[in-house]
């Protein structure tokens, strides 16, 4: 038995909210597989740990360049709105499709190749790769290529894992590094990082070599159309920059500020109004309750003055002979 | 390096938020062929070591287990997973306090209680009960009818006063009324732990037939969609038959009755006797299935003995059915 309660809070951990939980990915393994493909992508599936889907085991004959729908349900299904489908073919060796959604429909695409694979050392990498990594990117290609753009945009939202507003400055592991080799090849290489001390509080830094170093040449892309990329950069208002700029205010030079008011025109019928209850309208109903409520309340305050004029407090048998 | 200080003119773009940094000058695609790994190696190291200045240069807490940094937020804009949440429309009480410039003040949830000097919830389990909950002022010209227990008129005003807030509920929620009663006919609605419904075509099917029979004159007098059909199966009920059927081939017109009573148990009679003959039947073909089974596993094991080779002058290819000759 599922329990309402459960259901519940799972529906609400997918609606939409003003601050966002971390996208999570679905690394899929296409019809067909290569060695290094293979590697790659359990090299993503470790980087994206937590939130991440791990679709590897079976093959899945999906082809986002042609139907877009399955991966749609997909992301539904699982919640995610982030995938790398990784598939070998004869025409496409090699392929890896790094993609993203908003409102589970299908936002930009691009499909990379990956050659010149090294595979990774195996000594002390596992634990490094979980942390957050630090990307760097390199190249006049990410600045004036529109593809090249949005790789950068795409490679940074995918790999960034969570977003945090504090962190262990010691903790830093490791590094990727991108560099832009020309419009179409972006060369992916993975390093661990190593602090030696200066004299200052800041280290010296040394980079090891350590994960997987591969080419990514642009092959297909496929971007959203304005109007969704519009709705998808949308800042909500609660989080948007100088909420509290106001256009009527202004300061003066020693430091006064000045404020214009603005008052819209009143509405006298419906204002709120000190009102006295003897000038109340009443219905004949209500008036001849009140009048009844009236004469017993006064019956019983002349009850009262009896008891007090006559006998003292210390007679409670007094009162109950009155009474009868 | 041995020093923080780097070679290099400092005009990285920085996104300390998302702990990047992007270095818009091209790499020296000569040295790149010559010796692909130092190159970008020395570039990285220079970019991270300006990146970790910055790092090391905002505000920090020392605590046990490091330094902690106070990380700004992000800069490059990166689409939303989700579209923004819209805001849900005022209530009427609501637009009634913006106009009449009220202050709307939330209660608090712990209340002090004189009696027993503690803080106590407003409402629910522990909260403080009143004094004198077993006294009651006699209120006669209240009431409707001036001899009625107060404690009961008490009662029926809080059922009162709680229905209203309910159909207040309902209102601002966009509910019309409230729903009529609902009786379960099926269990179209089986959820899963996301929420996604599991239920089959069938339970839909069913209800489907049996709310369309759920009027008074049983759906007789109902409008049809175009490929309706008035005659609806009632599966699961057992009919019963009356005990007075009639005696004779003669029917009576009154009885609903298809059959006599001689009729019915004949066809009983039949029906057991069709049983018995069928389960014959079946254990006939049962015993002789597994007796050709046996016999077609005895044959294999003689095949399986000539190709091994263990009585190869026994063998005689005559034997062997056509199967292994194709």
């Amino acid at each position: 038995m599922v329990s309402k309660g459960l259901i519940k809070r799972n529906k609400e951990a997918t609606q939409p909210k003003v601050i966002e939980n971390s996208k999570t990915s679905v690394v899929i393994s296409g019809r067909k597989q290569s060695q290094p493909l293979r590697e790659v992508l359990s090299f993503i599936n470790k980087l994206r740990e937590p939130n991440n889907v791990n679709w590897t085991g079976q093959s899945h004959n999906y082809l986002p360049f042609e139907e877009v729908v399955e991966i749609e349900n997909l992301s539904k299904h699982k919640d995610a709105s982030l995938f790398f489908l990784g598939s070998h073919t004869k025409k496409r060796p090699n392929n890896l499709t790094v993609g993203r959604l908003f409102n589970y429909e299908m936002l930009d695409m691009i499909e990379f190749g990956v050659e010149n694979y090294t595979p990774m050392k195996k000594k002390g990498v596992s634990n490094r790769v979980e942390s957050k990594p630090c990307i760097l990117f390199k190249g006049d290609a990410f600045v004036n290529d529109d593809n090249m753009k949005m790789a950068h945009n795409l490679l940074l939202d995918s790999l960034r894992g969570k977003e945090v507003k504090a962190i262990n400055l010691l903790g830093l592991d490791h590094v990727i590094v991108c560099t832009a080799l020309s419009n179409d090849t972006i060369q992916f290489s993975h390093y661990g990082v190593e602090y030696k001390p200066s004299g200052q509080q800041t280290p010296v830094v040394e980079l090891v070599e350590l994960g997987p170093n591969f080419d990514l040449k642009i092959r297909r892309t496929r971007f959203a159309s304005s109007e969704l990329r519009k709705k998808a950069l949308e800042v909500p208002q609660e989080l948007r920059k100088g909420r509290h700029h106001n256009k009527n205010i202004t300061r003066d030079e020693l430091g006064n500020t000045e404020a214009r008011i603005h008052v819209d025109q009143q509405e006298i019928k419906t204002i709120a109004i000190k009102k006295f209850e003897a000038l109340k309208k009443r219905s004949r109903d209500e008036i001849d309750k009140m009048n009844k409520k009236a004469g017993l309340d006064q019956e019983r305050l002349q009850e009262k003055k009896n008891f007090s004029t006559t006998s003292s407090s210390d007679e409670p048998s007094a009162k109950k002979s009155k009474k009868q | 390096m041995t020093s923080i200080v780097v070679d290099k003119v400092d005009d990285l773009k920085y996104d300390l938020g998302n702990l990047t940094a992007l270095d818009s000058h091209d790499i020296d695609i000569d040295l790149y062929k010559k010796n692909k790994d130092s190159c970008i190696k020395e570039s990285a190291t220079q970019n991270f070591q300006l990146l970790v200045n910055k790092l090391f240069q905002l505000d920090s807490n020392n605590e046990d287990d490091g330094l902690f940094a106070k990380l700004p937020k992000p800069n490059t804009s990166i689409p939303r997973e989700k579209p923004v949440p819209k805001q849900p429309e005022a209530t009427e009480w609501e637009k009634f306090a913006k106009d009449k410039n009220m202050r709307l003040r939330k209660k608090d949830k712990l209340v002090f209680d004189e009696a027993t000097q503690t803080f106590n919830p407003r409402s629910g389990w522990k909260r403080a009960k009143p004094e004198n909950d077993w006294v009651i002022d006699a209120k006669p010209y209240e009431t409707p009818d001036p001899n009625m227990d107060p404690f009961l008129f008490k009662k029926q005003m809080k059922k009162k006063d709680m229905e209203k807030e309910k159909g207040h509920e309902r209102r601002n929620k966009g509910i019309e009324k409230e729903p009529p009663s609902q009786i379960k006919i099926a269990n179209t609605k089986k959820l899963d732990a996301r929420g996604l419904q599991t239920s089959m075509k069938s339970d839909f099917g069913s209800a489907y037939d049996a709310a369309r029979l759920s009027t008074a004159s049983m759906g007789k007098f109902d409008k049809l969609l175009k490929n309706e059909n008035r005659n609806i199966k009632v599966t699961g009920k057992q009919q019963y038959k009356p005990n007075e059927l009639a005696s004779k081939k003669r029917k009576r017109e009154d009885s609903n009755t298809g059959d006599s009573e001689r009729e019915a148990s004949m066809k009983v009679l039949n029906r057991v006797l069709k049983v018995q003959a069928k389960k014959k039947t079946q254990i006939k073909e049962a015993s002789v299935s597994l007796y050709q089974r046996s016999a077609e596993r005895d044959k294999r094991k003689e095949k399986k003995k000539h190709l091994l080779g263990e009585n190869k002058s026994r063998f005689k290819p005559q034997n062997m059915s056509k199967k292994y000759e194709e």
